[in-house]
């Protein structure tokens, strides 16, 4: 009988105390997998999406508020800004380009922002990817609409049906009589702007049931008010962003009317805030780990005490100590890999159901294919820590004499 | 080993990791001097009054008026349109002059009159490693002497920060 013939088959033997092993360590292997994973591919996505937009102009406020409603539609915006100030940022020489913007509207439990046609039609929402129609075009004229994909998806929306816009994006708002008519959606983007319900800026300022002074910035820009605006702003050599951007920042942000935010300084914050949780998740699936070697190295332990006539003649058959050390070890390593294994696929399981419920709650798509660095060193470091907790089990095996070992059940 | 001695041999071993964490807790710098434009900071009389933050880019003296130690992001009006600063290079025996122009910065809201921002072009600056620019202003209602040194700044508030934290090493 081969080697691994024989860790096989004691392995299948003491099946029970063997898979109640890999199974807390596939336990411990999958919290840390999909901990991991999600955490490395929201930060990669919250990161990216900010890329789209050098700079957003919002009124006074918290940046992070800011920055979470006009990029990925949470959370309300503190207030406005006057059109003649977002004129006259865009005239700063480091502004390439800019597109207004007003939230606070919704349909149905999803954002309608109102948004200037350029953000259709050549806003880059990731370096070299423009928005498209899956189905119908973008919009023209004040009572058309573009769904998003998701929000789309989500209400069954299609080229054609209408659509009555809500005052507020929280339940209980008024409803405007004004009927807007879907006439495209927008191909997946995998970005929180799927989430989302597109009206023409102006049709915001007239909708019916908005006051006079709201009316009339349609046509009034020195009383216009807007939400915010994307800035994009000038590259210098390499593709670096025009140093500039920090004199206009500071410019802006000591004025009393408005503040200048960079996603890329203000998202990593909220990673600051809610970093603790990542922390404290993955101190749970590590002492989950640790507590699983141990669980290993106790029944390896037991099993070999159980089996110590069985090594014995073993030893009588012919094999030599290095043998036995060899087959406790062996049979440490195989139950660490399976349970790696199994880990590795349970924890991706998990990333496919946590990318589904963040894709709802954020619009982010995140995939449960997507390599971690946790696939990267779960495998080595299991196996390893598998080892040394056969080690020991390993060594008074090696030790055991065989004469001893007949012995011991007599 | 008596309890007093272990207790004793406790103490002195914790000793240097509570002094190290009461040493961090003083050389705590007071409030960060970090520049909102790249350039070098220079009190305004003295640190709890005013900096002039200074930038040359190329022939292009910048210089941004900030509130004191704790206020560097908040910027200084003057009611100065111009400020003459007397140069002086090293290696020259006579001082150059040059005059800053105010530059609103309209976004805040400055106007002609009341701006924190001022501007100087100079063909000479261009070629100048080093230079300590110095005049008298009205600054927040009183006259206070400037001096700008041109790179290394004149911040006495940075200075003391970075004595603290030598002195807590």
């Amino acid at each position: 009988m081969g080697f691994w013939s024989i860790v096989v088959k004691s392995a299948r033997e003491h099946w029970m105390p063997v898979s109640l092993a890999a199974l807390s360590i596939a336990l411990g292997v999958a919290l840390l997998t999909a901990v991991t994973s999600l955490r490395e591919q929201t930060h990669r996505s919250f990161m990216e999406e900010g890329l789209g937009v050098d700079a957003v102009l919002g009124p006074k406020g918290s940046p992070l508020q800011i920055a979470l409603n006009a990029l990925y539609h949470l959370e309300e915006m503190p207030g406005k800004i006057k059109w003649s100030y977002y004129k006259a940022v865009l005239g700063s020489e480091v502004v390439e380009s800019g597109i207004p913007f007003i939230t606070g509207h919704s349909y149905a439990g999803f954002r309608v922002n109102a948004i200037d046609a350029s953000f259709l039609e050549s806003f880059e929402y990731l370096p070299g990817h423009r928005f498209s129609c899956s189905q119908g075009r973008v919009f023209q004229a004040r009572d058309e609409a573009v769904a998003g994909s998701e929000a789309a998806k989500a209400l069954k929306l299609h080229v054609g049906m209408v659509f009555n816009p809500v005052c507020g994006v929280n339940p209980g708002g008024i409803v405007h009589k004004d009927q807007i008519k879907f006439v495209g959606v927008l191909a997946p983007t995998g970005t929180p702007h799927d989430r989302a319900i597109y009206i023409p800026l102006t049709t915001f300022y007239t909708l019916s049931g908005h006051s006079k002074d709201v009316q009339e910035m349609a046509v009034n820009e020195e009383t216009r008010e807007i939400s915010g605006a994307f800035l994009k702003i000038k590259r210098i050599r390499g593709g670096v962003l025009h140093p500039g951007i920090q004199d206009l920042k500071y410019e802006v942000n000591n004025s009393e009317r408005a503040q200048l935010i960079v996603p890329n300084e203000v998202i990593p914050k909220l990673f600051g805030i809610i970093g603790w949780v990542d922390d404290v998740l993955k101190g749970v699936s590590l002492l989950v780990s640790a507590l699983a070697l141990l669980f290993l190295f106790v029944s390896l332990l037991t099993a070999m005490r159980e089996r110590r006539r069985d090594l014995a003649l073993l030893r009588c058959l012919g094999a030599t100590r290095r043998t036995v050390f060899g087959l406790i070890l062996a049979e440490a390593a195989l139950i660490s890999l399976a349970g790696a294994f199994l880990g590795l696929a349970a924890g991706h399981g998990i990333v496919a159901i946590g990318a589904r419920l963040i894709k709802v709650e954020t619009g982010l798509r995140l995939s449960a294919w997507q390599l971690s660095s946790a696939d990267i060193w779960t495998l080595p470091a299991i196996l390893l820590l598998g080892l040394l907790a056969g080690l020991v089990p390993a060594i008074q095996a090696y030790r055991n004499g065989a004469l001893e070992g007949l012995h011991i059940n007599q | 080993m008596s309890m007093k001695n272990l207790a004793l041999i406790l103490v002195a071993a914790l000793a240097p990791a509570v002094s190290a964490i009461a040493d961090d807790c003083c050389a705590a710098p007071r409030c960060a001097h970090v520049p909102s434009h790249g350039g070098t900071f220079n009190v305004v009389g003295s640190c709890e009054t005013g900096h002039a933050e200074a930038k040359v880019e190329g022939s292009t003296l910048k210089v941004w008026f900030t509130g004191s130690c704790c206020e560097l992001k908040k910027p200084v009006r003057l009611k100065d349109r111009e400020i003459k600063l007397s140069v002086e290079i090293p290696g020259e025996t006579t001082p150059r002059e040059l005059v800053l122009k105010e530059k609103p910065l309209t976004l805040s809201g400055e106007k002609e009159g009341d701006s924190s921002c001022f501007e100087a072009n100079a063909a000479w600056l261009a070629g100048v490693k080093k230079f300590t620019a110095s005049t008298k202003l009205k600054f927040q209602g009183t006259d206070i002497d400037l001096k700008i040194v041109w790179p290394e700044g004149n911040d006495n508030g940075d200075d003391d920060d970075a004595k603290d934290k030598k002195a807590a090493k």
